[in-house]
């Protein structure tokens, strides 16, 4: 069986990755595997909060970040999940062992803010964030399937950014709703999710999207780099008030992409 | 002359007969057929011809043209042929190499044309033949002048008894008696008794001679079989069949004796696309390209054999891939609906979109009919039914083809594999019916019929046939209704599919399904060939006085060709034309009708197809009604248009709608455009002046005129000095909205009073009214500012934050979604022409060399985030004579809906951009306007082009006007008054000339 593993902190996140662990699982027809860095030396009280997860745990050792990236890397393992410490204000900068899986694993990494709003349930509605680039939209699209295929609502967001945009807008009562379509078509396929766009600052309105839809899910390709995109990928994490999916994309595909204004 | 040709094939060169043809002859449909008599079609002039008469009234049955190419006259092809042939196929005869041509119908052959030999011609080939002779028997050649055909003399080079009369099958022997008799009078060989006779036709005076030989004989004439050729390929070519549908058969296109062979002569280079083949023994082998078959008279009644069977099988026809005429699109599923916008066909009352006949998600198939809306508030062109779905099983994401020949309105698919192959086309000449065909491998094309289909177990050539019919409720009592008859046929194989449908869209009414029904049955009567040849003939027809070209820039030409097939396609000249901004290419805007039908579409049509252009005027007609009470309802006079309209002329704009910042926001294009109401009646007054319609002029068009007039009449308020002000307007620069005095509002306006104070002035009682109109339009503001010699575009916008469009982006850009709607407001950067608008359509409304001053102004600050703008800008800096700049923009606009640079091509193709395409270059660059005096012509070409010809209608009459570099030429079928830039006039009589230079420039 596949396996999705959530790679807990003996702290008050890890329910909620646990939590976001096993919404995946159910997802993605997988089963949670719960794995722990231990410190050097180990703190002896970091066993019994763990225990109240109530979960088997798999110890590992130091390096944490080398030991969660090795781990996600098995056979079988479809996506890790993570908790995204750092300062509970409304901007959290990434902490170092979220920053340092997610540029090293291969694999998709779910953050989950430490402050995450609660969701129960399968997810309900999950914000994609697309630039309109084929390499973008190849890295969510499976992720997009699986979640039409769960009954979750898909909510596709475009902020006009110079090289994406349209050069031209005739009418923007009427052009817009037809681009909207044809992009969903080009990006997500037929039939799948509905658009929302915004015009500004890119990270800013994928945050505002994502909450004014109440999202418990932001999905987003990644490229595996700060520059570009990706600080957008890296301010979407800072802000996010839900779980973010990172899903890698060829970064050199991307990096062509996006010198090619696709 | 002859031609290096296309790599050939080297199918069945052994002359055994029965051998397979290669697929060049047995997967191809070829809609003319063109062969030499002697040796091809029969072994000689004894020989039973039953077999080929047969053949040839069944092709001609099957609606092919057939062609009989011979250097002997009517009497011996006919009287051995006998073919009387009842159509739809034409048979020619093009006889006596070169100077005759027979139509030959059930009566029998009728001469439709004759090379005459002046008198002087007749005794300067009497003497060259006779210098010939004379030569021949300096040398010691005994030659003998046998016969004096029309136009030409024969020499006999072997006037022997044992070679009177030797047969086609003899020719290598017959070449090696002759070059053996000839060499052994010192002469070269044959090549050089035919210099001898051309250097004997030169000394008398016949520098184009035509010189050849069948190895027997040479022969002087007038003509030769490239006459027939020539002729042939100008015939088929008004029909719309260009050479890539003719296949050429001989038996002698290689050389004889060194001599190219006679039928060489059919190689024409303008001919290059047509598929040649030899049945003939050629001992020198063929030239490149000539698909030598061998087998004589034989293996040509295969080679038609195997045409007969494809249009027994109902199989598609081919495509003429001119690559100048003919535009060539890849499979791509990113793209689908793109591509299928830019291969719609539409015949001016419906429209289809370029779908693939398996439909599928990421397709969006469409049968549409101008003009046919659905009810309610916010109505759209209705979704007719669909027919062009057939069971195809996938055949993948690649690999297809699609050709749309712009030409002959066609398009085609075929892919890679020849798996499938469709072809269909929107009848231009029968508007109310539609063709396909279908072939494929029986497991890629399914049965379309239900019950009854043939499968694998049926006999071969089993075929089944089904006929279906559709209404479709446009929810208003109105609505399309449809009847399709679908025949299928399939060997073990491969299946081929015919559909038929016949179709009558009413906006108000339901369409009576047994009129439908009938219409189809007539269809069905003609049958598919037949409608074709119409069909081909009518777009051929609509090109032959509205092509264009421009040398040097074959890209460039195509882009304007592929313009002018949809705007051509999208009005078809009758009743009235409601013609959208997607025309019937796709629900774009819902079909409704913006000034972009008036603007940028229309001028086009006046000049291309005026009935079209009358059309769409007679749409703004007939809702003068509707607008006249928008007028009222709004506490005014005279007709307001609406911004946006379909079926009853109401204004349909959309009061809200998403926001380039994803926000519901207000529309008010519809409340405060008030500028449509004088672009309509620009339009009126620009077709009168085109076409000189009389009596439009002096009665809709009037009333369009004065109508609009009242309203702005009624519109503008008066300030306390006096001046006329237009308050709380939207213009051409969509940015900017609830503006006071909008200069191209303003200026419209202007030019709209005086115009209809002029059409006023001399009727009874039209005195007062007329004066009123004139002292308004001197009262109106229009942000000129004599200092600058330059227009405010509206009050207030100097002040704006002056950015300029390079300031944020490179251009084009929707400076709306970079910056928001409230950002780009504030700003000077406006997104399309807008006072440079009022200069590209009343130029005499504005002060002279207030243009320049203008542009430089504007043009930094338009960021041309409408389609509709890059080709305005083309027309302007040509017109300022700044070419080269020009064609940056001109060609932007070019590949607009190529590129999909608006991202919203899949919803239709950009009519307003293709129609000022076509303004761009015949306004722009050949600098044509239609003045009081004249056509006016003042071209400033691009440095890439070496020339430019267009050909448009002018007052009822074709007129080319053709420029380079250098000259200007004018080709005319009635007496043209030319205005020179410097302002003098020269009438240009028929059949036209080459304009002198305009000393006073």
């Amino acid at each position: 069986m596949q396996v999705v593993i959530a790679a807990v902190t003996d702290d008050s996140t890890a329910p909620s990755v646990l939590a976001e662990a096993d919404r995946m699982s159910s997802l993605l027809g997988a089963r949670t595997e719960v794995v722990h860095v231990e410190e050097e030396p180990p703190d002896p009280r970091a066993a019994d909060r763990l225990a109240e997860l109530g979960a088997d745990i798999k110890l590992l050792r130091d390096p944490v970040v080398e030991g969660i990236v090795d781990e996600m890397a098995g056979d079988g393992v479809l996506l890790g999940v993570i908790g995204c410490r750092g300062t509970p204000h409304r901007y959290r900068p990434l902490g170092s062992v979220a920053l340092g899986v997610m540029t090293m694993t291969a694999k998709p990494l779910l953050v989950v803010p430490p402050d995450a709003r609660e969701h129960p349930g399968p997810v309900a509605r999950a914000v994609v964030p697309l630039e309109g680039s084929e390499v973008a939209s190849q890295a969510v699209a499976e992720t997009v399937r699986d979640l039409v295929g769960a009954q979750a609502e898909v909510v596709v967001v475009h902020v006009f950014e110079e090289a994406t945009a349209p050069r031209f807008l005739d009418r923007p009562e009427h052009d817009l709703g037809a681009w909207a379509d044809e992009f969903l078509v080009r990006h997500v396929g037929p039939g799948v999710g509905r658009l929302t766009w915004r015009t500004g600052g890119t990270a800013r309105r994928i945050l505002e999207v994502a909450d004014e839809e109440d999202a418990d899910l932001v999905v987003l390709s990644w490229g595996q780099q700060f520059t570009g995109h990706g600080a957008v990928v890296s301010a979407v994490l800072g802000g996010a008030a839900m779980p973010v999916l990172l899903l890698p994309a060829d970064t050199v595909a991307t990096a062509a992409a996006a010198t090619a204004g696709t | 002359m002859s031609v290096q040709r296309r790599a050939g094939s080297d199918a069945g060169s052994d002359g055994s007969p029965g051998r397979l043809l290669s697929g060049a002859l047995t997967d191809r449909s070829f809609d003319a057929i063109v062969f030499d008599w002697d040796g091809t079609a029969v072994t000689d002039r004894a020989a039973d011809a039953r077999d080929i008469r047969r053949r040839v009234e069944a092709l001609c049955d099957a609606a092919v043209d057939v062609v009989v190419v011979s250097g002997t006259h009517v009497g011996n092809i006919d009287g051995q042929l006998a073919a009387r042939p009842r159509g739809p196929g034409r048979l020619w005869l093009c006889l006596n190499r070169g100077s005759e041509v027979f139509a030959v119908d059930e009566q029998g052959p009728h001469l439709l044309q004759r090379r005459d030999a002046t008198a002087a011609e007749d005794r300067a080939l009497d003497r060259a033949a006779a210098r010939a002779v004379s030569r021949l028997a300096a040398l010691g050649v005994e030659s003998q002048l046998v016969s004096e055909r029309l136009n030409r003399r024969k020499i006999d080079l072997i006037p022997l008894p044992a070679w009177r009369d030797p047969p086609k099958a003899e020719i290598i022997e017959l070449v090696r008696a002759v070059e053996s008799r000839l060499r052994a009078a010192g002469l070269g060989g044959l090549k050089a008794a035919v210099d001898l006779a051309e250097d004997a036709a030169r000394d008398e005076g016949l520098a184009g001679a035509r010189v050849s030989s069948d190895a027997k004989h040479v022969e002087i004439g007038l003509t030769d079989k490239s006459d027939s050729l020539e002729w042939v390929r100008d015939r088929l070519w008004r029909d719309g069949v260009g050479p890539g549908l003719v296949l050429i058969a001989g038996d002698e296109f290689g050389p004889l004796g060194g001599v190219p062979g006679s039928d060489s002569r059919m190689l024409l280079a303008s001919l290059e696309r047509a598929t040649v083949v030899s049945v003939g023994a050629e001992p020198g082998g063929v030239p490149d390209g000539v698909i030598q078959l061998g087998g004589g008279p034989a293996r040509f009644l295969e080679v038609l054999d195997a045409q007969l069977e494809r249009r027994q099988r109902r199989c598609p026809p081919a495509v003429d891939e001119d690559p100048t005429w003919t535009v060539r699109l890849s499979d791509g599923p990113q793209l689908e609906r793109v591509r299928e916008s830019l291969t719609a066909l539409a015949n001016g009352r419906c429209g289809t979109r370029g779908a693939r006949e398996e439909d599928g998600d990421t397709s969006r198939p469409l049968f549409l009919v101008g003009g046919v809306y659905t009810d309610g508030s916010h109505p759209h062109l209705l979704a007719g039914p669909r027919w062009t779905s057939l069971p195809v099983a996938s055949t993948g994401e690649a690999g297809n083809t699609w050709l749309l020949d712009l030409r002959t309105g066609v398009l085609a698919r075929e892919h890679d594999d020849r798996s499938l192959r469709t072809f269909r086309f929107a009848s231009a000449a029968t508007p109310s019916v539609l063709a396909l065909r279908a072939e494929g491998n029986a497991a890629i094309l399914g049965s379309p019929v239900a019950g009854g289909s043939p499968d694998a177990a049926a006999e071969d050539d089993a075929a089944a046939e089904e006929q279906t019919s559709a209404v479709v409720g446009s929810g208003s009592g109105g609505g399309i209704c449809m009847a399709r008859c679908t025949w299928t046929s399939r060997t073990a194989t491969r299946r081929t599919v015919e559909r038929l449908a016949a179709w009558q869209g009413d906006l108000e009414a339901l369409p009576d399904q047994a009129a439908v029904v009938e219409e189809l049955g007539r269809a069905r009567h003609l049958g598919f060939g037949r409608l074709l040849m119409s069909h081909r003939r009518e777009w051929a027809t609509r090109w032959e006085h509205t092509a264009v070209s421009i040398e040097g820039d074959e890209r460039s030409q195509l882009a304007v060709r592929f313009a002018l097939f949809h705007l051509l396609s999208s009005v078809d000249g009758s009743d009235e034309a409601a013609v959208g901004a997607r025309g019937l290419t796709g629900p774009g805007y819902g079909g409704h009708v913006f000034w972009d039908a008036e603007v940028f579409v229309l001028p086009a049509l006046a000049c291309l197809r005026p009935s079209a252009a009358r059309a769409m005027l007679e749409y703004r007609v007939r809702r003068l009604g509707a607008a006249r009470a928008a007028a009222t309802a709004a506490g005014f006079r005279g007709a307001r248009f609406p911004w946006e309209s379909a079926g009853d002329g109401r204004d349909v704009t959309p009061r809200e709608g998403h926001g380039p910042g994803g926000r519901f926001v207000p529309i008010l294009t519809g409340k405060q455009e008030e500028h449509i109401t004088a672009d309509i009646a620009w339009a009126a007054l620009a077709y009168a002046e085109w076409t000189g319609d009389a009596a439009f002029l002096a009665g809709p068009g009037r009333e369009l005129v004065v109508e609009a007039a009242r309203y702005f009449e009624s519109r503008f308020a008066l300030d306390g000095d006096g001046s006329a002000h237009l308050r709380n307007v939207l213009g051409p620069d969509e940015y900017h909205v609830s503006v006071d005095d909008n200069c191209y509002t303003n200026v419209m306006a202007r030019w709209n009073l005086r115009r209809a104070a002029e059409l006023l002035a001399g009727e009874p009682g039209g005195a007062a009214e007329a004066a009123r109109f004139v002292d308004l339009a001197a009262r109106i503001a229009d942000g000129y500012v004599p200092a600058t010699n330059r227009h405010e575009q509206f009050r207030g916008y100097d002040d704006l934050e002056p950015l300029v469009a390079r300031d944020v982006a490179t251009p084009p850009f929707a400076a709306d979604l970079l910056l928001g709607r409230r950002r780009t407001a504030g700003s000077q950067l406006i997104k399309q022409a807008d006072v440079l608008m009022a200069h590209r359509l009343v130029p005499d409304e504005l002060p002279a060399g207030s243009l320049e001053a203008d542009f430089e102004f504007y043009e930094p600050r338009t960021v041309h985030g409408s389609s509709l703008s890059p080709a305005v800008h083309a027309t302007l800096l040509a017109r300022l004579g700044r070419p080269d700049e020009a064609l940056e923009l001109f060609e932007l606009a070019s590949r607009l809906d190529f590129d999909d640079l608006t991202r919203t091509t899949s919803d239709g193709l950009h009519l307003a951009s293709l129609g000022s395409l076509w303004q761009a270059l015949s306004f722009g660059f050949l600098g044509m306007r239609r003045t009081a005096a004249g056509l006016l012509v003042e071209p400033h070409l691009p440095s890439r082009w070496s020339a430019v010809e267009v050909n448009c209608w002018l007052r009822g009459a074709p007129v080319t006007v053709r420029a380079d570099h250098s000259t200007v030429s004018i080709t005319c079928s009635e007496p043209a008054v030319i205005v020179r830039p410097s302002g003098g006039t020269i009438t240009i009589e028929p059949p036209g000339a080459e304009l002198p230079p305009d000393k006073e420039a």
